[in-house]
């Protein structure tokens, strides 16, 4: 559950980061949104592969 | 969305549905949970989108901002549904629930057929966004049905009303994309092969709840339901395009009453099969028909108002509230115009990938109306219950109302990471022209007849991959408008089958039934759901793509 909330955080966390950084005209920032996005979107597949428990 | 260069190759048609083929690979064959899978799906999309079909950076993360805010939409259904379900299960309602409906419809086949398909069509008559699932699922379970025919029955039950439904929202976004030559005809042919899922809807939950049993004992109230539905829904359609599902739904409903009251439906079976309900609903189920026949003279409202506290008038009471505020909100338009200004949206650049395919720029994407959402309904439905029951002392003294939101997010935790990954699945996919390639693909290959007989299928497809009719018609409505033209065919007849193909193909899009499992809190059985969902859903292509070839033969 714990994985799950931070995937969910950072999923909701790069949405206004991208939009931002378009509305600004700033490269780096959207860069920087769409780099936690993928983060956030790996947690749970990641947790499942490295987990022994789920089934 | 224009699309010049894409490569319409076997290579560039398999790399396409990877995404989805992997999806369901995970959950049905791998049982992975849908939090799990849909991420890992989307990875294969996303290096798909990037490494073959040359989508920059840049077009990924406005995807990956657009299918986010796309999902916020969707949750805000969720969450709302979870809440106003934990607040009436909190204060036993659905005991009341249960055993009121008992009474006025004692035959528990029609009770399934009345929840399952009339309500949810009646529902999706006026709203969307997964609405009918999310208010009938819970129902459903508090009528004692197992929590996985509470998802899987609606699903299919109110598969047929997408199209039209929804206060005409699908058929007004389709107008936008696509010039129809003879709506008369289109509505015609479109009513005719929507008529399909529909009746297969009813027989197929007929036959889940009892196989041949059910369909003997259902197929009066199934025959009448269905006429009223498809009837009247052709009847409707060239006069009163949006409200034509939401007349049609209410005339069954109010059949469905009297139904209940004809001596048929009140008739004892000691073979009545028994599928679809949990043990300590039976359990229940057969106490009362002990009570029944020992000539006990049955104190119904007075027994039931002891053991739960509530009449049904009282238990129903938040869905009453929200049917009411529901029509005065959507159906009014003076009162829908005054609430819409209240619009949120957010802005996106334009996208283009080095194959062409281009997205338009957008001040206010999707704008999102919070006082006519659904979930803001579902919200102040769940208060006004709240309300009531803590006012006739239905919930125990130390209750708080913290006890429903905590409840309601270990549900709902586990399906906001997935439905979050499902819609961006979607996103990446059209952004980077992979659902382009998916329909071209199909009109490609196939001769005259075969197309005819698989525009359903378009459809079908693209209600699967985006979860939504309408994004699904947006999408492919031009595309078979422009297949049509060039294979000599009617256009109104390609896009019939486009339209009964989504509604088909919603029964198994994984964000309606992940919002299913969700507020019924069996989130990691995703992939159970979709597997009963799945025969129904290619055997009604099937036959629609019948039917089409039969029109196109006989037009």
């Amino acid at each position: 559950m714990k994985g799950l909330a931070i995937s969910l955080i950072l999923l909701l966390a790069s949405l206004p980061i991208i939009s931002w950084g378009f509305a600004w005209g700033r490269p780096l920032v959207w860069q920087a949104g769409l780099a936690i996005f993928a983060i956030g979107a790996l947690i749970p597949p990641a947790a499942r592969l490295f987990s022994k428990d789920e089934k | 969305m224009a699309a010049t260069e894409l490569p319409i190759t076997v290579l560039s048609w398999t790399v396409s549905s990877l995404p989805i083929l992997a999806l369901l690979l995970l959950l049905i064959w791998r049982r992975w949970s849908t939090s799990s899978a849909a991420p890992a799906a989307l990875a294969i999309g996303a290096v798909s989108a990037i490494a073959l079909f040359h989508t920059p950076l840049r077009t990924m993360a406005v995807a990956a901002g657009k299918g986010i805010w796309d999902a916020i939409f969707i949750l805000y259904v969720i969450w709302p549904a979870l809440i106003l379900y934990n607040t009436v299960e909190k204060a036993r309602a659905f005991i009341a629930i249960q055993q009121g409906i008992r009474k006025l419809l004692p035959d528990r086949l029609l009770v399934v057929l009345a929840f399952a398909w009339v309500l949810s069509s009646f529902i999706q008559g006026i709203a969307g966004f997964g609405t009918p699932i999310a208010i009938t699922s819970p129902l459903l379970v508090g009528l004692g049905v197992k929590p996985v025919y509470a998802v899987v029955l609606p699903l299919i039950g109110a598969a047929w009303a997408n199209m039209y439904g929804t206060l005409g929202a699908g058929w007004f976004a389709t107008l936008a994309v696509v010039d129809i030559p003879n709506r008369e005809l289109l509505f015609l042919y479109s009513g005719l092969l929507i008529w399909i899922p529909n009746l297969a809807g009813g027989l197929t939950i007929a036959w889940m709840y009892g196989r041949l049993w059910a369909l003997k004992r259902g197929f009066p109230a199934i025959a009448v339901i269905s006429l009223l539905h498809g009837g009247l829904q052709i009847i409707l359609l060239p006069f009163i395009t949006p409200l034509a599902v939401f007349f049609a739904s209410a005339a069954a409903l109010g059949a469905t009453f009297l139904l209940g009251r004809w001596s048929f439906y009140r008739q004892h079976d000691e073979d009545e099969p028994d599928r679809v309900f949990t043990e300590e609903s039976k359990r229940a189920a057969r106490e009362e028909e002990e009570r029944f026949h020992g000539g006990r003279k049955d104190d119904s409202a007075g027994e039931d108002k002891k053991e739960t506290g509530l009449s049904l008038a009282a238990a129903l009471a938040p869905y009453a509230f929200l049917a009411a505020i529901s029509i005065i909100a959507l159906m009014i338009p003076f009162i829908r115009d005054f609430l819409e200004q209240v619009r949120v949206g957010l802005p996106f650049p334009e996208t283009t990938t080095e194959y062409g395919v281009y997205n338009e720029a957008t001040d206010a994407y999707s704008s999102f109306t919070p006082l006519t959402h659904p979930g803001t309904l579902l919200l102040l439905s769940a208060l006004a219950g709240y309300l009531l029951f803590r006012k006739k002392k239905a919930y125990p003294p130390e209750f708080t109302p913290g006890a429903i939101i905590l409840s309601a997010s270990q549900d709902a935790l586990p399906a906001t990471t997935a439905i979050t990954a499902l819609l961006l699945i979607s996103k990446v996919m059209d952004h980077s022209g992979q659902i382009i390639i998916l329909a071209l693909g199909v009109a490609h290959v196939a001769p005259t007849m075969a197309y005819v007989g698989a525009s359903n299928f378009i459809g079908l497809i693209g209600s699967l991959i985006t979860s939504s009719n309408t994004a699904s018609n947006v999408l492919f409505a031009p595309l078979q408008a422009t297949a049509a033209q060039a294979e000599g065919i009617q256009v109104e007849l390609a896009l019939a089958g486009q339209f009964a193909g989504g509604a088909t193909g919603n029964a198994i899009s994984p964000g309606d039934a992940l919002l299913g499992a969700a507020v019924t809190g069996i989130s990691e059985r995703l992939g159970v759901i979709l597997a009963r969902a799945l025969p129904w859903s290619i055997m009604t292509a099937c036959i629609i793509s019948a039917a089409t070839m039969l029109i196109y033969v006989l037009s």
